[in-house]
């Protein structure tokens, strides 16, 4: 008898969609393609460990269309980080830079409490990450860098952190990694038109106020998904000015925000095997940037906008394959007012986005196929414009590029990935990129290798900032190498499980692009030094059950992982330079996480501590930024039964009110407390 | 399982140990200590935009190899000097700090450098000229207007509305000169009655302004950004403020700045392309030469000492470290070198 599956919204820790089980576990009953094991990879909310964690497929069914949503093959030897549904939970109504902030070797730089927030992974620069949203990039046109502070997290379902090469899989130019997000239709189980609603409300300090809607609904040939996101902020939070004689405590000023988030995805199939998505995203973000400690208030504004819309073929190909043909187009404005100096500048740029993947799409079954295998092959054209005030007539830019692969497994304790990509751009051929991974098991031990070669072109402002920039840059070369041992004690489900992990990663980065003074009247970007990085990544995660396992009346998971990362200029055409030999500004040292999380029953608690090391903030490393530690504390309660459930969450940030900066002399808010209001409805 | 969970506990002990022990180390607190800042020389250190790292130095003419850093922090009990250092002016036993981007003026005391007052309300102040016990001018990036201070009480009394950028200033023949960046003029204003009596045309950009032996005004155009070359202007106050174009440099995207003069009047000097090029009053046109060649650096500061002729010039290398400053004799001759704040962009000899 076929049993009707309940809607589940990812990342929801209710109910609704259990936390640190195979919530979609009954999808298999009702699958018609009679895979039962290959549903029970559908992991809603897995509790990987770091680096440690599978690559699971999503599938969904539509109707009688199963829909296999595979997270990206990061390939065997690479190491990544699939944030868990918990996390994404306790962040949903926040933006990418406060959950990324809490993840490992990614430090994000904060311009204060309603600035831009640009990340760096693993000692990088911050226009060393790309970042896609169902594999199509976001990074800037103009700039090469990702602002974290523009993606609610609301919007996606999933986030994926890949660390180095694996990245080279999606895309080149993650010098540092990549970030994935996705979307992804939800599993409605029968021909009747099903819908869900997923509302949050969350007030808190400072005058912010942030809400969020989620809504599924169709049948078996048609599915909508709205996602909405919207809130505001004063940020007008008290802190201690160490400026000033005395210390006196002062509220920050012109901080507050208003943003806006629109997603809005159909997903449409009429036969077996294939199927139609189209998806809109609409996102609004205006915000005041405030003063540092030191200077006065400007009344200075940022104003982001942007539309991106994509339209998406999907095709399965045999047992195996499955093919993809994406178009894409995003337009975004940035708005700069500065009212003191008189200054109004307008950027738009366009992207378009041409990319076609033919994949393995269970890639769990190819692990196990023994010998070599043909991974697939994705083609990307992109072609991006800007206009601003550095080039008012505009300049454009193409990128295409290609990537293909191949696995090599030889029984269970042996597989290899081979990458390969090459780009065409108008800067000519880049040179052939790629990564050799290999992860080799024996007992409870797994080791991850690999190593290859990357690179990144300079961006237009790089090359066409007038005045400064400079036409004959060239691509950042890049080569690196990494190897982690991991070790576990315990298996899924057992009462405890112990996980051990320990990598090291090397990294070298030639003709690193800088902006410099020269003895003109401007700056211009040379390749003026060469960068190594090097760096280790432990980490230490404990699980428990309760007595019964089976009902699990509680879990208890600790996570402690710490990361050292240095990253130093190893070469400059100066000898003399002071530079040499230091590690570059805004990069910790040291940096570590510690969480605790507790469920029993319907209640559950999480605790992160986090410690951030000093950085420096001169080149030659002489002054620096004092590290950090923060606390923060998320609990809640869900109420409810089979097709409604409430959840009721409060949390404290910063809770040891540590005065701290990310950036030197901009403050950050001291302890704030929210409170959340979470309601699901599912018609099943 | 126990076993492993024994296991597991001691190295999460010893993980956090070994956290322990590779803490950051903190800056020791800087303490408060005597000093006496005089006979010596102001290194005004910019930092950063926006890096709130600016100080000052302090190098002693007794001692030649003795140069102070962050003095300011040191006498204020380690309280940061601001957001971009731009100028210090001495003045009644006080240095009068002009701290751009933190919009204000920071008074300290001389010889001790412990804090007087703080003029604040400023919106982007640039230079300071005395006029009188109770009247100083500061220019501004920003204000479209220059701001009257008062420094006896640390407070504003009024403004000379100019419209546009006013940079360096002097006062001559009873007038005060500004020259006006982001234009081709130089304001005329009186001081009796603080208002803007003429304007005189120059090359595009004025930064600059100096008084030679003669009585006449010199005043360097930077040409703007990429805009016309940079040039060198003379004024003739008593001849109804008549303007020669001395030089014309050659590249429209050359850097020419910081015009200064020796102690005796007769010798101009000024940064351009990275060298430091010099020109006598009384020279023909055309015959300015390279004086001291660039080091490989980023000359970004020049001073002439008025006590000996000395010239000092600061080297902001990358602008995100600390600099040097170079010191040559009035002769040109390479003399000794001294570390300094980040980017040193201006001396002041007392």
């Amino acid at each position: 008898m076929r049993q009707r599956p309940k809607l589940a919204f990812s990342g929801c820790s209710t109910p609704l969609s259990k936390w640190g089980r195979f919530a979609f576990a009954r999808m298999s009953q009702s699958t018609s393609f009679g895979w039962p094991w290959l549903l029970g990879l559908f992991l809603t909310a897995p509790l990987g460990l770091w680096g440690q964690e599978r690559d699971s497929i999503q599938a969904v069914e539509m109707g009688t269309i199963l829909i296999y949503e595979p997270l990206p093959d990061v390939g065997f030897g690479g190491v990544s980080y699939k944030t868990d549904s918990a996390d994404l939970q306790e962040f949903i109504l926040h933006d990418l830079a406060d959950l990324m902030s809490t993840q490992p070797s990614v430090h994000v730089k904060g311009y204060g409490a309603s600035g831009s927030s640009t990340p760096a992974f693993r000692g990088t620069g911050a226009g060393h990450t790309q970042v896609l949203w169902n594999d199509l990039p976001l990074n800037s046109v103009s700039l090469g860098l990702s602002d974290f502070s523009l993606g609610a997290l609301s919007i996606v379902d999933d986030v994926r952190t890949v660390y180095g090469l694996p990245s080279l899989g999606q895309i080149g130019g993650g010098l540092g990694g990549a970030l994935l997000m996705q979307t992804r239709p939800a599993y409605f189980g029968d021909l009747d038109f099903n819908y869900g609603h997923l509302a949050l409300q969350e007030i808190g300090s400072f005058g912010s106020r942030r809400s969020a809607y989620r809504g599924i609904y169709g049948n078996e040939v048609v599915q909508g998904i709205t996602r909405l996101s919207f809130g505001r902020a004063r940020n007008d939070f008290p802190f201690a000015d160490i400026t000033q004689p005395g210390n006196p405590e002062v509220r920050q000023t012109n901080a507050g925000l208003r943003h806006f988030n629109a997603l809005q995805e159909v997903h449409l199939g009429n036969t077996g095997r294939a199927y139609l998505s189209a998806g809109t995203w609409i996102y609004d973000l205006e915000r005041e940037l405030p003063p540092t400690l030191l200077t006065t208030t400007t009344g200075e504004m940022q104003h982001d906008r942007g539309v991106r819309s994509y339209l998406r073929y999907t095709r399965t190909m045999g047992r195996f394959f499955e093919l993809s043909a994406t178009g894409a187009w995003f337009r975004e404005h940035l708005d700069y007012e500065h009212p003191v100096a008189n200054i109004f500048s307008a950027a738009r740029t366009d992207r378009l986005i041409g990319y076609v993947e033919w994949r393995r799409h269970r890639i769990d079954r190819y692990a196990r196929i023994r010998g070599l295998n043909f991974s697939g092959v994705n083609l990307r054209v992109n072609h991006d414009r800007a206009r601003n005030d550095g080039y008012p007539a505009g300049r454009q830019m193409t990128l295409a590029s290609a990537a293909t692969g191949m696995s090599f497994v030889a029984r269970k304790y042996l597989r290899a990935t081979l990458t390969l990509r090459q780009e065409l751009s108008d800067q000519g051929w880049s040179p052939l990129l790629g990564f050799l991974g290999m992860q080799v098991q024996w007992k409870k031990f797994t080791l991850k290798a690999n190593g290859g070669r990357n690179y990144r072109l300079p961006t237009l402002n790089d090359l066409y900032w007038e005045p400064g920039g400079n036409p004959e840059l060239l691509p950042e070369q890049n080569w690196s190498g990494e190897a982690q041992l991991d070790y576990q004690i315990g298996r899924y489900g057992d009462p405890q499980r112990l996980n051990l992990s320990l990598g090291g990663y090397l990294n070298r980065v030639d003709n690193w692009i800088l902006w410099v003074p020269g003895n003109r009247a401007f700056w211009s970007p040379e390749n003026v030094q060469r960068v190594g990085v090097r760096g280790l990544e432990s980490a230490v995660e404990w699980n428990a059950f309760g007595p019964n396992a089976r009902k699990r009346t509680w879990k208890l998971q600790a996570r402690l992982a710490y990361s050292y990362t240095r990253s130093t200029v190893t070469a400059t055409p100066d000898p003399n330079d002071a530079s040499r030999g230091k590690q570059l500004i805004y990069t910790p040292e040291h940096t570590a996480q510690a969480t605790v999380r507790l469920r029993y029953r319907r209640w559950h608690l999480r605790y992160l501590h986090e410690w951030v090391g000093p950085r420096f903030t001169t080149r030659d490393n002489g002054e620096q930024v004092a590290g950090y530690t923060l606390g923060n504390v998320h609990a809640g309660r869900s109420l409810g039964g089979k097709r409604q459930n409430l959840t009721l969450q409060a949390g404290l940030r910063n809770l040891w009110d540590v005065d701290y900066q990310n950036i030197a002399w901009r403050p950050m808010p001291g302890r704030s407390f929210f409170v959340r209001l979470q309601w699901e409805f599912a018609q099943n | 399982m126990r076993m492993h969970t024994r296991y597991f506990w001691g190295l999460l002990v010893l993980l956090f140990g070994a956290l322990s022990c590779t803490g950051p180390e903190e800056d020791p607190p800087v303490p408060p200590v005597p000093s006496n800042y005089e006979n010596g020389v102001f290194i005004i250190n910019e930092g950063n935009f926006l890096g709130g790292n600016a100080s000052l130095s302090f190098l002693y003419r007794d001692f030649t190899d003795s140069i102070d850093q962050k003095i300011i922090r040191r006498a204020s009990g380690d309280l940061p000097l601001g957001d971009v250092a731009q100028s210090l002016t001495i003045y009644d036993n006080k240095a009068w700090i002009v701290v751009n981007n933190s919009g204000e003026i920071r008074v300290v005391n001389l010889p001790g450098a412990e804090e007087h007052c703080r003029v604040t309300g400023l919106t982007s102040p640039r230079y300071l000229l005395f006029l009188s016990p109770t009247k100083a001018y500061c220019t501004d990036l920003y204000a479209d207007a220059i701001s009257i201070v008062d420094p006896s009480s640390c407070a504003l009394i009024g403004s000379i509305p100019t419209g546009g950028w006013t940079e360096e200033l002097i006062l001559a023949g009873g007038m005060v000169y500004v020259t006006q960046m982001g234009t081709d003029k130089v304001l005329v204003i009186d001081p009796t009655t603080d208002a803007v009596t003429d304007s005189i045309l120059v090359g595009r950009e004025p930064n600059g302004i100096v008084e030679d032996a003669g009585g006449q005004l010199w005043v360097l155009c930077s040409g703007g950004l990429g805009e016309v070359a940079p040039s060198l202007h003379r004024i003739d106050p008593a001849d109804n403020h008549a303007v020669t174009e001395v030089l014309v440099f050659g590249e429209v995207d050359a850097s020419a700045s910081r015009l200064r003069i020796s102690p005796d009047g007769e010798r101009l000097y000024w940064l351009y392309q990275g060298d430091v090029l010099y020109l006598d009053r009384t020279s023909a046109v055309g015959t300015e030469q390279v004086y001291i060649p660039r080091r490989g650096g980023t000359f970004y500061a020049l001073g002439i000492d008025p006590q000996t002729g000395d010239i000092y010039v600061g080297d902001a290398f990358d602008y995100v470290r600390n600099g040097v400053l170079y010191r040559y004799t009035a002769g040109g001759t390479f003399r000794d070198e001294f570390d300094t704040g980040i980017i040193p962009g201006n001396f002041t000899f007392d």
